[in-house]
């Protein structure tokens, strides 16, 4: 008699083997099991019946499924995919290669960078009303600044990209690509369609950017800005800044999925949702939200600023 | 055809993609269905599948099939949607584990044999695989899902769920085990007499 965990080594070959997925090694030793053993000749019979059942199964969509989808391309995504120019995710790779920590002032929550010179002008501005803080954001202040990791090697595929420039009232300069100018470029080989801006760092003081100069930031932070800037026909009222080789905090984990992004190495940290969740909260001014996702994940240890953008 | 229709909605021809939805939205609503196990849900991701896949159409580079590269795709809206709703209710408890049903299996089976004669009998096992999946815990849900409705091999399951490819061979098991048990139990599977049904193989 073959005992049951036996068996079940075999079901899970069997499982295996419909899926096309047993060593081929293996494939006698299950046959021979099967053709000795009723209970698992039984049970494959039984998988067999499953497999075909969950065909059987499939139901017609909604007849207005493609309409809606349709629907939806034409109401939510400002152009065709290559319609315009994009700063796309292959484009971030570049850039976030080139650097270390990328931190523009956000209009929405300035407590993120003071927090990153010095914690009382964060526990200050986190105490700020959000009456306070979106009358910073109608104002639309802003300001850019670029602390580039010192001339790190990376600049070819965005020469731009580093350039550091703390004067208020402008972003640094963007690179702006069509197509990515370095074919070989492999940062993120399949990053694509994105329109916009999404960079996320270590908090400086943490392990990895100690040695980022964003102590810059504090000054900055404080004067009035300027108007929003247009970044690719984008107005970009703030910068979420990233950083691929951190891995992320838990606290991302329920926001992974940038879903197009296959490229393991990063799409986890980049969020389609939370990209849209932080932009719709920015713009429809949803500020003690917007607020609360920002120092949960500051919580963490992260450094977040958003682009929002509109056409 | 596929991959002319893929071509021409890169360069932003939105009649080619709408010709690629008719031809994906059966697969990518079951799978969303199977997955979300409602149908109002379902329709939502797929749309919502759809419309990434439509931004997400100049990072597709034909590394594998426009199919599988979507239906990867509606499975990772399919996750973006179920972590949403956990987030809602915190209350879900997952029914059982991984390591902690091997005990489950000393439960004796009867000996059965399925052998569906009619349309209707057909039918009838599909609604209940059906019923039986969307009790199945989330985690043998997808695994099998995306398995028996996207086509997907171990290696791409592993690579959606962030699990190693022995891992989903373990998981699609259980899925099987799950249903194969849960039939047993609603009467679907009925016992058969073993000599018989192996002298009719």
């Amino acid at each position: 008699v073959i005992g049951l965990n036996s068996c079940e080594h075999y079901l899970e070959m069997m499982s295996a083997f419909m899926d096309g997925e047993l060593d081929e090694s293996l494939r006698a030793e299950l046959s021979e099991h099967i053709s000795t053993c009723d209970e698992c000749f039984n049970a494959s019979l039984a998988y067999k019946a499953i497999n075909e059942a969950i065909s059987d199964g499939e139901v017609t969509p909604p007849e207005d499924l493609c309409a809606l989808v349709m629907k939806k391309i034409h109401t939510s995504s400002p152009a065709a995919p290559k319609a315009k120019k994009k700063f796309t995710m292959r484009h971030l790779g570049a850039l976030v290669a080139a650097l270390a920590v990328v931190i523009v002032t956000a209009v929405a929550a300035p407590s993120m960078f003071k927090k990153a010179g010095s914690d009382e002008a964060a526990n200050d501005a986190i105490e700020a009303s959000p009456e306070d803080i979106k009358g910073s954001l109608q104002n639309t202040m802003l300001d850019g600044s670029i602390a580039n990791d010192a001339d790190q090697d990376d600049t070819a595929d965005g020469g731009e990209v580093g350039t550091s420039d703390n004067k208020p009232g402008f972003l640094p300069t963007l690179p702006l690509y069509d197509e990515p100018s370095d074919p070989s470029y492999s940062v993120s080989p399949s990053y694509s369609g994105y329109d916009g801006i999404m960079m996320i760092g270590p908090r400086p003081g943490t392990a990895d950017a100690s040695d980022v100069p964003v102590e810059k930031e504090e000054d900055s932070a404080k004067e009035p800005l300027g108007d929003p800037v247009i970044i690719n026909d984008y107005e970009c009222s703030a910068i979420i800044v990233l950083d691929p080789a951190v891995s992320p905090p838990d606290v991302f984990e329920q926001y992974t999925y940038y879903s197009w992004v296959e490229n393991q190495d990063v799409y986890h940290i980049v969020s389609a949702d939370l990209y849209d969740e932080l932009t719709g909260a920015l713009e429809n001014l949803s500020l003690s939200y917007t607020l609360d996702l920002f120092s949960e994940l500051e919580k963490d240890g992260w450094v977040l600023l958003i682009t929002a953008m509109k056409e | 055809l596929t991959d002319e229709l893929v071509q021409r909605a890169q360069n932003g021809d939105e009649q080619a993609f709408e010709e690629l939805v008719l031809i994906h939205q059966r697969k990518v609503y079951n799978l969303a269905l199977r997955i979300t196990g409602s149908c109002e849900d379902a329709k939502d991701v797929s749309q919502e599948a759809f419309l990434r896949a439509y931004r997400g159409l100049p990072g597709f580079r034909g590394e594998s099939s426009f199919g599988t590269w979507l239906y990867r795709l509606t499975v990772h809206t399919c996750g973006d949607f179920l972590r949403k709703e956990k987030r809602h209710s915190d209350n879900v408890v997952p029914l059982y584990t991984e390591n902690s049903d091997g005990e489950e299996y000393l439960l004796q089976l009867p000996d059965l044999r399925y052998t569906p004669e009619s349309a209707l009998e057909r039918q009838e096992l599909a609604d209940a695989v059906a019923k039986a999946m969307d009790e199945m815990p989330e985690d043998y849900r997808s695994a099998l899902s995306m398995r028996e409705i996207g086509g997907l091999s171990y290696e791409e399951i592993g690579e959606e769920l962030s699990l190693k490819a022995g891992t989903v061979k373990s998981r699609i098991f259980r899925a099987r085990e799950h249903l194969r048990k849960a039939l047993i139990k609603n009467g679907n599977f009925y016992p058969d007499d073993t000599t018989k049904s192996r002298a009719g193989r």
